[in-house]
């Protein structure tokens, strides 16, 4: 689970609906990132990180990844 | 705009397979046939028009992309392939329909006896609904994706602008062909006939994508309840009332084949309606295979993808398209045989063969029912099902005479109704699905 993007967009008052919306995916994407279903495109990462204000390695990157 | 690289990924993988296995049912049955004739010593052309543009176009698409798109690693390359297989497999199904309809005026005549030539087609569509069902729903995509999440309003007018382009779309191939049959036959009654068809193609293909579109939205608006979405539940109960409608058909049917002549009222054309009367039941059990895979397609979206029931649902398509393309090829297969070997084979195989069916259905049976109960905590009243199916194959044994075949028959199936009202009842109620601490949908 990725439990970071998923604090993110609670912080942000978004629900998966909302944030898919803004983007311009579908909500079930967002829920299969959340879940670690599906391994975005770096773009779509970005995407990501620029509606909840935050970085990649914020949201993407785990502690102990180099 | 909506530009989704999952969706984009997913539906590029599904339409290339979908064009692979277009091709291989079409070689399965383009070669039946032809053997068939040759067989027959009647063979005259191996190909329709519509099936050579099926080889063609078809393999020539996954040639090319097979050739342009060969290093995987690249991400930009992947995102042209995914584009490339959903623009070409927009061209095919357009292609494949438009060669069909143009054609109509120079493939009239009859391919294989009573073999309508459009079997192949038909055969397509159906296996083709269900492979998308299937492929779409266990990869959580919906089919009207671009727009699900809007509003009920905006949401049916897609619908509805979609189903008017169906219709400009197939008016063009249409008039042309129907333009064609009156150069080359001046056949008003040709012509006519061409345009009833367009109207018949037209009404069925937009109330399949109605329907579809109908149940898609209700599931996806209430698939985080702890019941099964509304869509699934729709489906549910439009299968029970196709299956009835099968039922009654078939029992016609065996009325009037198997019942005393005297005492059947004086119908004229009795043949005909006998025939008609089949027809009108392999139709509908096409429709129920369609709607069955539609219905179990929308209960692999809400369930486990590991779970024990969705690999009998998984097993269960598979069983669907099987059987769909078992029932078009042996009327073919049946053909190339000589009197003594069927009448051989049907004193000893088919009896046989009908065993076997019914241990895979029933062993199917029990795995659904067995995970129902154990992953949905489910009801055990439904082993009833089972049971009864174990009930009326023993009843066939016993009853097998002609003059009570009719009655054998109306309790088979009045047994088999009341076992599908059992199971929509219990789906219908359950209320078992956990909710999610996010208040988001998991399963949509």
């Amino acid at each position: 689970m990725n439990e970071k993007m998923k604090q993110a967009r609670l912080e942000k008052n978004l629900s998966q609906t909302e944030l898919a919306k803004i983007i311009g995916v579908s909500r079930q994407t967002i829920n299969m990132i959340e879940k670690n279903d599906y391994n975005p495109t770096i773009g779509l990462c970005r995407k990501i990180c620029k509606v909840l204000g935050c970085t990649l390695n914020d949201l993407f990157w785990e502690e102990n990844d180099v | 705009m909506f530009n989704d690289e999952r969706i984009n990924a997913e539906c590029g993988k599904i339409y290339s397979k979908g064009i692979l296995t277009a091709v291989l049912i079409t070689f399965i049955y383009v070669l039946s046939r032809t053997v068939t004739l040759a067989i027959q010593g009647t063979l005259q052309t191996v190909l329709t028009y519509t099936e050579a543009v099926i080889f063609i176009l078809g393999i020539g698409i996954l040639l090319i992309g097979a050739f342009r798109f060969h290093n995987n690693s690249d991400e930009r390359i992947l995102f042209e392939k995914h584009a490339f297989y959903k623009k070409s497999a927009k061209i095919f199904v357009i292609a494949v329909f438009g060669a069909y309809i143009l054609t109509i005026p120079f493939t009239t005549s009859e391919m294989l006896g009573k073999q309508p030539h459009n079997h192949l087609l038909l055969l397509l569509e159906v296996i083709g609904y269900l492979y998308l069902f299937y492929a779409f729903k266990t990869k959580e995509i919906n089919i009207n994706y671009s727009f699900i999440a809007e509003n009920g309003w905006n949401y049916y007018s897609r619908v509805f602008s979609n189903i008017g382009i169906l219709w400009i779309g197939l008016f063009v191939p249409f008039i042309l062909a129907a333009a064609w049959e009156l150069a080359l036959h001046e056949s008003w009654m040709g012509m006519l006939t061409i345009l009833f068809a367009y109207l018949s193609s037209s009404i069925g293909l937009s109330v399949e994508y109605f329907f579809i579109s109908l149940t898609e939205k209700a599931s996806y608006d209430t698939i985080e309840g702890k019941r099964f979405a509304r869509g699934t539940r729709i489906s549910m109960l439009v299968c029970l009332t196709v299956e009835f409608a099968s039922t009654v058909l078939q029992c016609v049917y065996v009325y009037f084949v198997t019942g005393d002549l005297q005492n059947i009222p004086n119908i004229g054309n009795l043949d005909s309606l006998i025939t008609f009367v089949s027809h009108q039941q392999l139709r509908t059990d096409l429709l129920l295979t369609v709607l069955v895979g539609l219905t179990i397609s929308h209960i692999i979206s809400q369930i486990p993808k590991n779970s024990l029931l969705c690999k009998v649902c998984r097993v269960k398509m598979l069983l669907l398209a099987l059987s769909v393309l078992e029932s078009t090829l042996t009327p073919i297969w049946y053909r190339a045989l000589s009197e003594e070997t069927l009448r051989y084979l049907s004193n000893n195989l088919s009896g046989w063969l009908r065993l076997l069916s019914f241990v895979i259905t029933l062993t199917l049976w029990i795995l659904f029912i067995r995970a129902l109960t154990k992953e949905l905590g489910i009801s055990r009243i439904l082993w009833m099902i089972p049971a009864s199916k174990v009930f009326i194959v023993c009843m066939n044994i016993f009853f097998q005479s002609q003059s009570i075949l009719f009655a054998s028959v109306c309790i088979s199936c009045t047994i088999e109704i009341a076992s599908l009202i059992l199971l929509t009842v219990i789906l219908w109620r359950y209320h078992g699905f956990t909710a999610e601490s996010d208040a988001e949908p998991l399963f949509s």
